[in-house]
């Protein structure tokens, strides 16, 4: 492992590239964003093409379940850090490349505009959409050419997001799943329902920070009164929380969500008029046929075999002793303590699968397995090596492209099932940017003032209209906060430290015009503090691009024969399929 | 029940793929032993993605020792190893991947190591070769078909990847079409129609109006005008939207109708009679003359018992036993679900007990083998691709023309490459100071494929010459890496039979970033 570098180490990749085309695209500085299923693949594919100055970040540790795939992992580092391990083994196969590695999340301020500047691709290897769209956000900003990637099951892509062409947020993303509040509460009729209600409430009542209501949304249709009810029930549960310590914990959570609560629900007669009413577990009954119980099966079969009921029982009063027990070491050591639920953690999931099938018990609902209870409660999509191999190394067979400003030849790729669809892999000419998205038909500048003189009035007057001559009604947002509006013009004075605009803040503008549609623009301001300048320092494209209003989705319509055909049809080649890389969250 | 102190179990390791494939899946990889001939990178890297997820075991040809090119374009194989065996090198790293899996290095050269013991062959269920010479991989290729052993070519060569799947049987249950749609509507069993018959529209509330099921919906209405049209279904145009109107004529009035807006979504595939596909239909008109042996495979059993079950019952397949999730409330859902459920089970036993009757000696198909099989008996698929042979034979009776123009070219580049390597014991442009010579010997060898295999109006561009001979019978790493993803991936699909495999030859072109499948 000593001997390198080998005189024609590079033959291969040189020959079939050019020498000449080869040599400056592996001069190239990369940024690669994610070191998981994908990331493993193209990072191997890129110190082999040549590459020697790669950056890696990734916030995540290994765990087991990632080690049919990512191959430059093994048993000893799971826990250890993705990004760091990655280039560790990286460089054992390669010694003379630089690769940097960074155990954190994008989305720390340090990774700022100039960072990114700093390379000259950037190749997304991630598993969640905030922060694809992070980085996509961020590559428009300092201009930097963006490879995107995902993979699920047999099925892959990957884009290429050029300034001309569009950006990951162009085509509108799906959102996440929600659920009525009172069906997650009251009234759940499948198994997800269950799930959720163990996971986002239950779970984190008991052990985490509180109710995870992310997953639930509350509408005009739910009944006032049964949201009080169940503020209240929520009430009753953090108080047993307090008596976590107890032999009876188990006894006592038990009572309170399957018998009494229960029992509660079943008063309001007018919710059972047209529903199956849910039937009240009686922990007495149970710990004495648990008694009776044979031991439930081992190994392969305890995961994929549903539980009866009494196993279930069985399993909760087992789960919830050890997580109580956690959540007791922690807090004496950290009031503020909590756990959070991870389909990874063994005891923790055995909770959740037996809480879940104890409620949908008693709604009637089909019980599930661990294992899939594991994949609807973490939102798991199967990963698989072959995969993540074929779209990292199209990544590459893109970023050479790219890198010698070949952008005419770049193509959006598709992997395919094969099937009816035969040619595995589809290509297409990357799309036009959507002219209604407000990430990539935006303004971005940085901005260097010093954050104790400079006022918001001075980015109004000085920089907004003098300097880049908007002329409309501006709005001004900072992390989701508005401090400007025309009907809201006090904070005009107030410096930007005084409305905590400090360094590394990303201000966006909204300008309105009511009679021009092309003076209407979003302007996005990356705040640089620098103490004495004035009156400020502005560095972007001065030509900022219209920002048109978004189109009232296509009224519904009702599917008939010709449709139904036609969709077939359209079932074809260029289909997209939205995935991502590995395990992803969204509910 | 934590990991940790045994190590992590299988299960937990291959958690991801569990989902993708199921046990039975895993079952089949683990059974599996694979055949790789040359330790190449693009066979390497087919070879890791088969390591990771747990085959049984591989066994690795290679003659040659490493050299330094081996080691810049091969990931498994590093600067120390030059001058050892690619094989025993490559085999050791591929190794470390996985412990579950066995490993085996066989340092010999291809071409005598396959003449002298066709038993190497044999004795793996599964083969993949790597940038093979013709005079070596024909009588590989022969040697498979004769032996029913899936063969694999594979090969990276510059910007150029090419694929090329001999099965000259490959039965495939689990297709995973987007759906399973098997709701009987326009035949309903009696178990259904009785359920369809208990809701009594009239007195319902409107609450429960709301939730009825919308198969119950079109069941209803589909059985009233059978009684109005001679037991007929609306097939025309008019009577469709006749059909339509009346199911939308009993909408109450101020009542939730999402129910009945599905059951109008529904009228197009409630109406496409309940039947046997073609190609379906065609493998059970084989499996019922098929006589069976000790030797025949489970989907053959499978196929013929299913065959005599259709026979029994009216020509209906067996119910798949899948109902979609539907505007309802729990019970009915739940009933609708029982039902469906109990039928497919009943229909699963009587399969079962024609497969145990029709099977010699073993035990024949287990319940599980049998529920899957009828479960998907209306989605499979058989393939059987054509021989490797006769893909060489003279003139090649097709066209390529499915295929875009770069494409063939590059698949005609390649034969030629083959050529001329058969003719001048080396590839084109391998040695620098023979590139230009090369070009017009390259040239000459496409000339000859081409009127070889007949083909009308096609000839190797010089763009692409030049680029096959500056390629020098390199293997780009990344272009390695990417066909190794497709080689392993399509390998995954033969040995678990799921998903429908290429059929049978992949050509991509890197340069332009242009997949094309097409059928010898
Ligand atoms: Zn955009």
């Amino acid at each position: 492992m000593t001997s390198f570098p080998l005189p024609d180490r590079n033959r291969d990749a040189a020959l079939a590239l050019g020498p000449d085309k080869w040599r400056s695209a592996v001069a190239k500085k990369l940024l690669m964003v994610g070191a998981g299923g994908i990331g493993c693949e193209l990072l191997k594919d890129l110190v082999m093409a040549g590459f020697a100055d790669i950056e890696i970040i990734d916030l995540d540790t290994i765990d087991v379940s990632n080690l049919n795939r990512q191959f430059l992992f093994q048993k000893q580092h799971v826990k250890k850090s993705k990004a760091h391990v990655a280039k560790e083994s990286a460089l054992r196969f390669n010694p003379n490349v630089n690769i940097v590695s960074h155990h954190n999340s994008i989305f720390e301020d340090q990774y700022d505009v100039a960072w990114f500047k700093s390379f000259d691709l950037v190749l997304n290897a991630l598993d969640n959409i905030p922060a694809r769209r992070h980085v996509n956000m961020m590559c428009r900003a300092a201009n930097r050419p963006l490879i995107e990637s995902g993979t699920a099951g047999y099925l892959g892509q990957v884009s290429v997001h050029l300034k001309h062409t569009q950006c990951f947020d162009c085509e509108p993303k799906p959102t996440p799943k929600t659920f009525p509040v009172c069906t997650i509460r009251s009234t759940p009729s499948t198994p997800i329902h269950c799930i959720v209600w163990s996971k986002s409430y239950l779970f984190n009542l008991l052990f985490g920070k509180d109710e995870d209501e992310s997953a639930m949304s509350s509408s005009a249709d739910d009944d006032a009164q049964e949201i009080a009810d169940l503020k209240r029930e929520a009430e009753e549960l953090r108080n047993i929380k307090n008596n976590s310590q107890s032999p009876d914990f188990a006894k006592l959570v038990f009572e309170k969500i399957f018998t009494r609560d229960i029992e509660r629900l079943l008063t309001m007669s007018e919710m059972w008029s047209s529903r199956e009413p849910p039937k009240p577990l009686d922990f007495k009954k149970l710990h004495s046929e648990m008694k009776k119980m044979k031991p439930l099966p081992t190994g392969v079969d305890r995961n994929m075999k549903v539980w009866s009921l009494v196993e279930n029982f069985h399993v909760f009063t087992e789960s919830i002793k050890p997580l109580a027990q956690r959540l007791n070491e922690g807090q004496a050591k950290d009031s503020e303590f909590s756990m959070s639920f991870d389909k990874d953690d063994d005891e923790a999931l055995d909770f959740v699968t037996a809480v879940t099938n104890l409620r949908a018990h008693m709604y009637g609902i089909e019980l599930q397995s661990r294992f899939k209870v594991k994949e609807m409660a973490g939102n798991i999509i199967p990963a698989i090596s072959t995969t993540n191999a074929i779209i990292a190394g199209l990544m590459v067979l893109q970023a050479f492209k790219i890198l010698n400003n070949q952008y005419d030849d770049c193509k959006n790729t598709f992997l395919v099932h094969g099937g009816q669809r035969t040619q595995l892999i589809c290509g297409e000419v990357p799309p036009a940017p959507a002219k209604e998205c407000g990430t990539c038909q935006a303004g971005y500048f940085t901005l260097t003032v010093d954050t104790a003189q400079f006022t918001l009035s001075d980015l109004v007057d000085s920089v907004l209209t003098k300097d880049l001559g908007v002329d409309g009604e501006i709005t001004i947002n900072e992390s989701g906060r508005m401090i400007y509006d025309p009907d809201f013009d006090d904070n005009g004075p107030e410096t930007f430290e005084n409305l905590k605009i400090t360094d590394g803040k990303r201000i966006l503008v909204l300008v309105d015009n009511d009679e021009d549609e092309s003076k209407n623009h979003s302007i996005n301001f990356f705040v640089i503090h620098k103490a004495g300048v004035t009156p400020y320092e502005l560095d972007g494209d001065k030509k900022i691009p219209p920002r048109h209003k978004a189109k009232a989705p296509e009224a519904k319509r009702l599917l008939d024969d010709e449709v139904e055909v036609s969709n077939k049809k359209s079932k074809g080649d260029g289909e997209t399929v939205e995935v991502l890389d590995d395990d992803v969250i969204i509910l | 029940m934590t990991a940790g102190t045994n190590g992590p179990s299988r299960e937990q390791k291959y958690d991801r793929q569990l989902r993708l494939w199921q046990a039975h899946g895993q079952k089949a990889l683990e059974n599996t032993s694979i055949l790789v001939v040359h330790a190449n990178a693009t066979a390497t890297e087919t070879l890791k993605n088969l390591v990771l997820p747990g085959i049984g075991s591989f066994t690795l040809v290679d003659g040659k020792v490493v050299d330094g090119a081996d080691a810049g374009s091969n990931f498994f194989l590093e600067g120390s190893d030059i001058g050892r065996s690619r094989a025993q090198a490559a085999a050791a790293l591929l190794a470390e991947l996985n412990p579950d899996v066995r490993a085996r290095a066989v340092v010999a050269d291809v071409e005598k190591a396959l003449t002298v013991s066709p038993e190497l062959v044999t004795q793996h269920n599964i083969v993949v070769a790597s940038s093979l010479p013709q005079h070596i991989l024909l009588p590989l290729a022969k040697l498979c078909a004769a032996e029913n052993i899936p063969l694999i070519v594979v090969r990276a060569y510059g910007f150029v990847g090419h694929l090329r799947i001999q099965a000259v049987e490959h039965c495939i249950v689990e297709s995973h079409p987007d759906t399973i749609n098997d709701l009987r509507l326009d035949c309903p069993f009696p178990e259904l129609l009785a359920y369809a018959n208990s809701f009594d529209f009239h007195a319902l509330d409107n609450m429960t109006y709301a939730h009825i099921p919308y198969v119950v919906i079109l069941l209803r209405c589909l059985e009233e005008w059978k009684s109005k049209n001679n037991g007929a279904l609306p097939t025309t145009s008019p009577e469709k939207t006749a059909f339509r109107q009346m199911v939308t004529s009993l909408k109450r009035e101020g009542v939730e109708d999402e129910n009945f807006e599905e059951a109008l979504k529904g009228v197009f595939r409630a109406l496409q009679p309940t039947k046997i596909d073609s190609k379906v239909a065609s493998i059970l008109e084989e499996a019922r003359t098929k006589p069976i042996t000790a030797e025949t495979n489970n989907f053959w059993i499978l196929a013929k018992a299913v065959a005599e079950f259709v026979d029994s019952e009216n020509g209906k397949l067996p119910l798949a036993g899948v109902v979609p999730d539907m505007k309802s409330d729990t019970e009915s859902f739940v009933k609708l679900q029982t039902i469906f459920r109990d039928k497919a089970h009943k229909d699963v036993a009587k399969v079962h007990a024609i497969a145990s009757n029709l099977s010699v000696g073993a035990t024949g198909p287990s319940l599980e083998e049998t529920a899957r099989f009828c479960k998907n008996a209306r989605n499979l698929v058989l393939i059987r691709t054509s021989t490797i042979e006769s893909e060489y034979a003279e003139p090649y009776a097709g066209t390529m023309a499915d295929m875009p123009e770069n494409n063939v070219q590059y698949y005609l580049a390649l034969r030629g490459v083959d050529a001329f390597y058969e003719e001048h014991k080396r590839y084109p442009g391998y040695h620098a100071e023979e590139v230009e010579s090369d070009i017009g010997l390259l040239k000459k060898s496409c000339t000859a494929v081409v009127t070889k295999m007949g083909l009308k109006n096609v000839a190797v561009s010089d763009d692409i010459i030049h680029e096959m001979v500056r390629a020098g019978a390199s293997e780009l790493h990344t272009m390695a890496s990417f066909m190794g993803g497709v080689c392993s991936q399509e390998a995954i699909k033969l040995i678990t039979g799921q998903y429908t495999v290429l059929n049978n030859t992949f050509v991509y072109d890197g340069m332009r970033s242009v997949g094309a499948a097409h059928t010898f």
